[in-house]
């Protein structure tokens, strides 16, 4: 009797041993492994999760999360949809995309509240709204989203050459007549550092304001497995809490993955985002909440600009585990 | 054409030609013979200015040269009669005399149906004629052949012999002519040069004392046979 | 009429073949945003054809442009280092620049110099697709034939004559071995070149189409866009060999019928 007592403390050590080899998350050896893929660089709009991870949130919600970077060509919904990946960063309005065709993808956490996107022009330029950078003459660099196809619709004619943003603010400040789109936390600051004259200009002023780095999964995943799909949201909520108060260890880790954006980009951007990421609604419903109601706005705005039918439902885009 | 103590001697240390004096006068029709690699080719190039000797002089009294090559070498992108008037045109003659004295040289040589006609629709024996006729076309002062009709068969190649030596009786041009065969040669030529194996010196310089008219049974007299049988000995006494 | 049928039967059939393979393996999936059925294809490009040709218009101008600058620039360069052998040898391995530089960094400069849309995109092109033209027409320039070359130089041939009327000539068969070549990249360089710098719009061309229909999970016009730009490099291709067909179809033996 005592024997098998010894025998199985033993066998626990050694189990537990092993399983604790992991020093990155410290997840027991039964944690659930997923991949939590993002559609950018590790930069402070992904802050949260990578505090999740660095300091046990997602460990102690029995998750061993693996943060994949973006990588060329697939949309993130496109890698939910098919199974390569758990969970994956996107959009809104690329949510709402998703549905239309036919891809049962659905949003649980919503990281901005307020669109972070902008547009950045030359300060010397003297425009005085995103309206004169579509009615005046010049050069912007831009990804064909939705958000574009509202700009364009709501400034048609439009005059100014749009063209490709593949990233990087390089040709934004070789040429004055040049603007481009932006995460309002992050280039404008990194082109004040490089010695530019940037002005920037929110989108969502403009009227289109859909929710940003939302946290998507597979439909199936929240019908057949909803303690998981909690789970991740409520490491979410608990890590970007942890992110918003104390961001300077978990900044030194992404910039180390990212060293293209330097530490103190870093930390004036994690301070830049927070009243987009935090407002009176998050604090009583928790951050990374989402409403019918915004989800309905953007959905009859994609219907309007001809992106989706009206058949997607914007009810079925989004939970709130 | 006086040709000095020539000496040649290639890139690679090869002496070609060593020493070799020769001398020929206007009008005369000369064969060339001696083994492979002896150096024949290359005299006929020096001779033509194609190649410049190393040592020695070469002394070619005023005239066109005109040259006929082992293989027809046609522009296979131009027709027969472009082909054929192509020195009249490289020395600027205008476009209708060119054609004309073309079309002559090229009925001389029995090709006047095919003036249409591109190289690859012709045989090696029509090519090789077109060569001809391309080299005539200039109404040369010396006419340089490089065993030109080794590539074809026993008919071809003695049907285009009578016509060079027909060519010849007409236009009287100086004519030397390189070949291998010893029965070609005399029934080409008035005189035969033997040459020996490299570097090449002169083994024999043999007359060759049969009637100018030579029609195609001359082949089989007595006199023809001890020709080439005097040339083959000279072949083999300079080592071929 | 049945020599058309007996040259077209192959390619139609495995072009058949290709659409069934397709179409069964689309409806399988059953995943319209990663392989959409050949009949999804085929109904946007319907529906959407004023635009997809209007696009198709627009990458033809660029791709055309930069082809036309290839094979004429390809060809003086060609010409100009078959020269001397200091000058090829100079200059030749520079030539390779262009067959290796990645377009994806070259074209953001490309904009900054000459602003975006279609000199970007028609420079793209051309960088895609010169080297070829220059490696071929080298190649025929040097590959002569000797006796001809010592044949022109007998006849006392200008440097002019030569070059005119022997080197280009007898190069012309591998001349059109590099422009063949040159007209597929071409299509090429214009679509990346759109994807990167191209300018969006009424106007806009097929590279743009494609990006764009991308981003709206749009795959079926993704491929129809892509089909169309296909048709387009074919199209370029099958004048070139027409070309070459009556250049070099008296002569030379890759016209011929064997």
């Amino acid at each position: 009797m005592l024997r098998k007592a010894v025998l199985f403390a033993i066998g626990c050590c050694v189990f537990l041993a092993l399983g604790g080899n992991n020093p990155a998350s410290s997840a027991p050896a039964d944690a659930t492994a997923v991949t939590l893929t993002l559609d950018w660089k590790p930069e402070p709009e992904f802050g949260g999760f990578y505090a999740a991870s660095q300091n046990g949130e997602f460990a102690r919600h029995g998750l061993n999360v693996t943060i994949a970077p973006a990588g060329e060509g697939a949309d993130p919904w496109q890698l939910v949809a098919t199974g390569k990946t758990e969970f994956a960063t996107s959009t809104a309005d690329q949510v709402l995309i998703a549905r239309g065709q036919k891809a049962d993808v659905v949003a649980i956490f919503a990281v901005y509240q307020t669109f972070p996107q902008g547009i950045m022009v030359h300060k010397a330029r003297g425009f005085k709204s995103i309206a004169d950078v579509f009615t005046h003459d010049g050069v912007l660099l831009a990804e064909d989203n939705s958000w574009l196809h509202f700009l364009e619709n709501k400034f048609s004619p439009v005059k100014v050459q749009i063209t490709g943003y593949s990233g990087g603010i390089a040709e934004f400040l070789a040429k004055s007549d040049y603007s481009q789109q932006c995460f309002v936390t992050s280039e404008p600051i990194l082109a004040k550092h490089q010695g530019g004259d940037p002005q920037t200009f929110l989108i969502a002023d403009e009227g289109f304001n859909p929710y940003t780095t939302v946290v998507i999964c597979k439909g199936d995943l929240w019908r057949s497995n909803p303690d998981e799909v909690k789970a991740m949201a409520a490491a979410c909520r608990e890590g970007w809490r942890d992110y918003l108060d104390h961001p300077d260890a978990v900044n030194a880790t992404m910039h180390g993955l990212n060293p293209d954006m330097d530490l103190q980009t870093f930390g004036e951007a994690a301070a830049a985002q927070k009243p987009l990421i935090e407002t009176p609604e998050t604090k009583s419903a928790g951050l990374g909440c989402m409403n019918l109601q915004r989800w309905k706005d953007i959905a009859a705005q994609l219907v309007n600009l001809n992106v989706i039918d009206s058949s997607v439902d914007p009810g079925q885009c989004f939970v709130n585990p | 054409m006086q040709i000095a103590n020539l000496h040649k001697v290639f890139d690679n240390d090869v002496v070609a030609i060593e020493n070799l004096s020769l001398e020929i006068n206007p009008g005369e029709f000369v064969a060339i013979l001696g083994p492979s690699g002896c150096g024949k080719s290359t005299l006929l190039r020096i001779i033509a200015g194609l190649e410049k000797p190393t040592g020695g002089t070469v002394q070619i009294g005023q005239g066109k040269i005109a040259y006929v090559f082992q293989d027809s070498h046609l522009l296979p992108w131009r027709n027969v009669l472009r082909n054929a008037a192509l020195p009249l045109e490289l020395a600027g003659v205008e476009r209708t005399d060119r054609i004309a004295a073309a079309r002559e040289a090229l009925s001389q040589v029995g090709l006047a149906d095919a003036v249409q006609r591109y190289p690859a629709q012709l045989s090696g024996g029509m090519k090789m004629r077109v060569s001809m006729a391309r080299a005539m076309v200039t109404h040369p002062d010396f006419l340089l052949l490089d065993e030109p009709f080794a590539a074809l068969d026993e008919i071809n190649r003695q049907k285009l012999d009578e016509q060079l030596r027909r060519l010849w009786l007409l236009h009287r041009m100086t004519v030397i002519f390189v070949t291998h065969s010893t029965a070609e040669a005399t029934f080409l030529a008035d005189r035969a040069i033997v040459l020996s194996t490299r570097p090449a010196r002169i083994v024999a310089d043999l007359p060759i004392d049969l009637p100018p008219d030579r029609p195609a049974v001359i082949r089989s007299s007595p006199a023809f046979a001890t020709t080439t049988q005097k040339i083959y000995d000279a072949l083999e006494r300079g080592g071929a | 009429m049945q020599t058309f049928l007996a040259v077209f039967w192959p390619p139609v059939l495995v072009l058949i073949a290709a659409i069934i393979i397709l179409h069964i393996w689309a409806s399988a999936l059953d995943e319209p945003f990663l392989l959409p059925t050949p009949r999804a294809i085929v109904r946007i490009a319907i529906n959407r054809r004023d635009d997809l040709l209007s696009a198709l218009w627009t990458t033809t101008e660029a791709a055309l442009i930069g082809f036309f600058c290839s094979a004429a620039g390809g060809i003086a360069a060609g010409v100009a280092l078959s020269a001397s052998s200091l000058v090829r040898r100079a200059f030749y391995p520079y030539t390779v620049f262009f067959q290796t530089v990645p377009i994806i960094a070259v074209a953001p400069l490309l904009m900054i110099w000459c602003g975006p849309g279609l000199p970007a995109v028609a420079l793209c092109a051309f960088i895609v697709s010169v080297f070829p033209v220059i490696a071929g027409t080298l190649t025929g320039l040097l590959s002569t034939d000797p006796a001809l070359e010592d044949l022109f130089r007998l006849y006392g041939a200008s440097r002019w004559a030569k070059m005119w009327k022997l080197r280009l000539p007898s190069a012309l068969p591998s001349i059109f071995t590099g422009l063949r070549v040159a007209a597929g990249l071409a299509v090429i360089g214009t679509v990346v070149g759109e994807f990167l710098v191209g300018v969006y719009g009424p106007r806009e061309g097929l590279g743009v189409r494609i990006v764009s229909a991308k981003k709206q999970g749009r795959t079926d016009e993704v491929f129809a866009a892509v089909l169309v730009a296909s048709l387009l490099g074919l199209a370029m291709f099958a004048v070139i060999n027409l070309a070459a067909k009556l250049l070099l179809g008296r002569w030379h033996a890759s016209e011929q019928d064997h």
